[in-house]
């Protein structure tokens, strides 16, 4: 039985990535957002997006939305609460809505029945209201 | 060689409606501008906006820009498209411009404002004309002289001796259709007018420019050049032998000689700087830059002048009729119909409706206030039924000072936004009164929103004819210095000024014509 070669092991210090932080974080808001896997060409261009701005910190995304994107939709903060969380918001819905993998997600270019238009805002917006005061209390406690 | 008889001052709409007479009347004329050099074209982009949303991957861009800082929520959806972010913030940057809860819009280059303006050009009636202090006459011959060159279509009916001048009207979509025909069927009833719009853009082909094709794409530029663009005028002017254009050239300064007026000017890029002479000088350069220079002129820093804008709100509605429908794949996105609510002492209200799908559904789904996912799904089902109805009055209901302050050699220009006594009763009269009627026209509305001053990007008024300049926009203690853009309009009208600037700079520009011959 041959010994085991040392090896020298050399490491260096790297810069912490921002990247990866920012890579993540598309990925949640556009799940969040459009229920799909984020496509490379967004994530790309949110980091190159959120690179630019002056406050390119990380957003205080809790561990349990990495891991469930999901749930943003119970805890996502109220307009205001977290002005920062806004204008990310407002960015990847930006490029979400021009992005071939989920334009037709916010635009329907086949008529459906009035009734059944109807019943999806009503049914949207009810989920909406009944969201309502756990994003105010949630979204306060997880976002400021 | 001579040097040129007319100096303009600006490339927008107004500084073009001067230089056409004058240069057509074989003057030599030069027009300087501080922005690019060529008049640039607007970036390839696919035609049809279903395309430009979903094909085109960087299209984000377009509402984000390149840095994502430019997004202002708080300005008109056509004033964030991406030509805006630049040049709004190289245009203050330029100016100095220190703004108290004022928005102040402007560009430099080839087609000034009306690179990404509304397009809508209201006529103002002999009478409104009138009001404002503007002859009913002079300015009626100007603008059939402007429409006829810059191609304005509407409905020559609802416009008597302006049938000659317009094209035909644009075609409404479906859902504006119906509302039209829901009004005229209400008319006795309503106290609210609508009519087929009036708007510079081209129903039928007008010189190089082509027919608008419906392409739904409108806020995110026009391939067709259908929607006019002064930079279209200023190719045009280009070809006339007396007249040079001389971009990238700022004025700083303008100094009285005994020969007329000297311009002192900074190269931009490169800050060198040159001076150019003329008996003749028109500045139409924007209302802010002419005031500037004017104040700087007669030496008067550190007293506040008055600036009008047009109050502006939009109102959201939901045309329950129409849910279910579809997002048709061919339509205009800019105003499909101008209102006008008559209010209290000859006063009114003007609008323009827009349709909600002309519009990025991003921007509805950031003001819902509910989660993305959520406020995706609503948006996504009502687009097809919602419409932006967008008024503004007249510029007395504002009150903004704009100051030009001077600290040994440095200058900055203060502008500070408020509105007068006795807004908010008129304003909330005004949307009670709209929301009133559209709910008679069965519309709902959802959703009000008022600008800040100067969002709404009309400004003017703040060299009156009448009182700082005589009737042709000369300055009287200034023999041969005009001002020919909204600045020296008496008052700021509800109606979309433009093309009132417009033709009054083409009258302005005769004026100076019979005044040199004369001579």
């Amino acid at each position: 039985m041959s010994t085991p070669a040392l090896t020298a092991v050399i490491i260096v210090p790297q810069p912490e990535s921002t990247l990866n932080k920012w890579d993540e974080e598309a990925s949640v808001l556009y799940r969040a957002c459009t229920g799909l896997s984020c496509p490379n060409e967004i994530i790309s261009s949110y980091a190159d997006w959120v690179r630019n701005r002056p406050d390119a910190a990380e957003l205080p995304l809790p561990a349990f939305i990495r891991r469930w994107p999901q749930l943003m939709a119970l805890c996502e903060p109220l307009p205001g609460v977290n002005p920062e969380f806004d204008a990310r918001r407002a960015a990847i819905v930006t490029m979400a809505e021009s992005h071939q993998a989920s334009a037709k997600l916010f635009y329907r270019y086949e008529p459906v029945p009035a009734y059944m238009a109807i019943a999806r805002v009503g049914f949207a917006t009810l989920a909406e209201l009944l969201k309502l005061p756990l994003r105010f209390c949630a979204g306060r406690w997880l976002w400021t | 060689m001579s040097g040129p008889d007319v100096i303009i001052v600006g490339a927008g709409p107004c500084a073009v409606s001067a230089a056409f007479p004058l240069t057509e009347a074989g003057k030599k004329i030069v027009l300087v501008d501080a922005g690019d050099a060529m008049p640039e074209t607007f970036a390839p982009r696919p035609d049809k906006l279903f395309q430009a949303r979903t094909g085109e991957t960087q299209a984000w861009r377009w509402l984000l820009g390149e840095n994502g800082l430019s997004r202002d929520a708080r300005v008109s959806p056509k004033l964030r498209i991406h030509e805006t972010f630049e040049s709004r913030a190289a245009y203050e940057q330029a100016q100095g411009l220190i703004c108290d809860n004022f928005i102040a819009n402007g560009r430099y280059g080839a087609g000034g404002m009306s690179r990404y303006w509304g397009a809508a050009t209201p006529i103002l009636t002999a009478q409104e004309l009138q009001a404002l202090g503007l002859p009913a006459e002079e300015m009626s011959l100007s603008y059939r002289r402007v429409m006829q060159r810059i191609g304005v279509s509407g409905d020559g009916q609802q416009h008597p001796g302006y049938e000659q001048a317009l094209l035909p009207p644009l075609r409404l979509d479906a859902a504006s259709e119906q509302l039209l025909a829901r009004y005229r069927r209400n008319i006795p009833a309503s106290r609210l007018q609508l009519s087929k719009p009036v708007q510079a853009v081209l129903s039928t082909d007008h010189n190089d420019r082509r027919a608008c094709n419906y392409s739904g794409a409108c806020l995110w530029g026009c391939r067709q050049q259908s929607i006019y663009d002064a930079a279209h005028d200023l190719k045009r002017l280009q070809s006339y032998p007396g007249f040079s254009f001389l971009p990238g050239h700022r004025v700083t300064r303008i100094s009285r000689k005994e020969s007329g007026y000297e311009l002192a000017m900074c190269q931009t890029p490169g800050n060198q700087t040159i001076s150019l002479s003329a008996p003749t000088v028109i500045l139409a350069g924007g209302a802010i830059t002419s005031t500037r220079l004017l104040l700087d002129l007669l030496g008067r820093y550190n007293q506040p002048v008055r600036l009008e804008n047009t109050p502006a709100f939009a109102i959201a509605c939901l045309d329950p009729r129409r849910l279910g429908a579809a997002i048709p794949k061919e339509f205009f996105a800019m105003s499909q119909l101008h209102m006008l609510l008559p209010l209290q002492d000859n006063d009114y209200a003007w609008g323009t409706l827009y349709n909600g799908y002309g519009l990025a559904a991003s921007d509805l789904i950031a003001d819902f206030g509910f989660t993305m996912g959520g406020a995706r799904k609503i948006i996504r089902h009502l687009m097809p039924s919602l419409c932006i109805a967008f008024f503004y009055l007249a510029g007395r209901y504002s009150r903004n000072a704009l100051e030009l302050r001077k600290m040994g050699e440095s200058q900055s220009l203060h502008i500070r936004g408020d509105v007068s006594d006795g807004f908010e009763m008129h304003y909330k009269k005004a949307v009670a009164g709209i929301k009133k009627e559209l709910l008679k026209l069965g519309l709902i509305p959802l959703q009000t929103r008022a600008y800040p001053p100067g969002g709404d990007s009309h400004l003017g008024a703040s060299l009156p004819m009448g009182q700082w300049l005589d009737a042709y926009g000369q300055l009287p203690t200034h023999p041969g210095l005009y001002v020919a853009d909204t600045a020296s309009l008496p008052a700021m009208p509800a109606k979309h000024p433009t093309l009132t600037a417009m033709a009054n700079a083409d009258r302005i520009a005769r004026s100076i014509i019979i005044r040199q011959d004369q001579r």
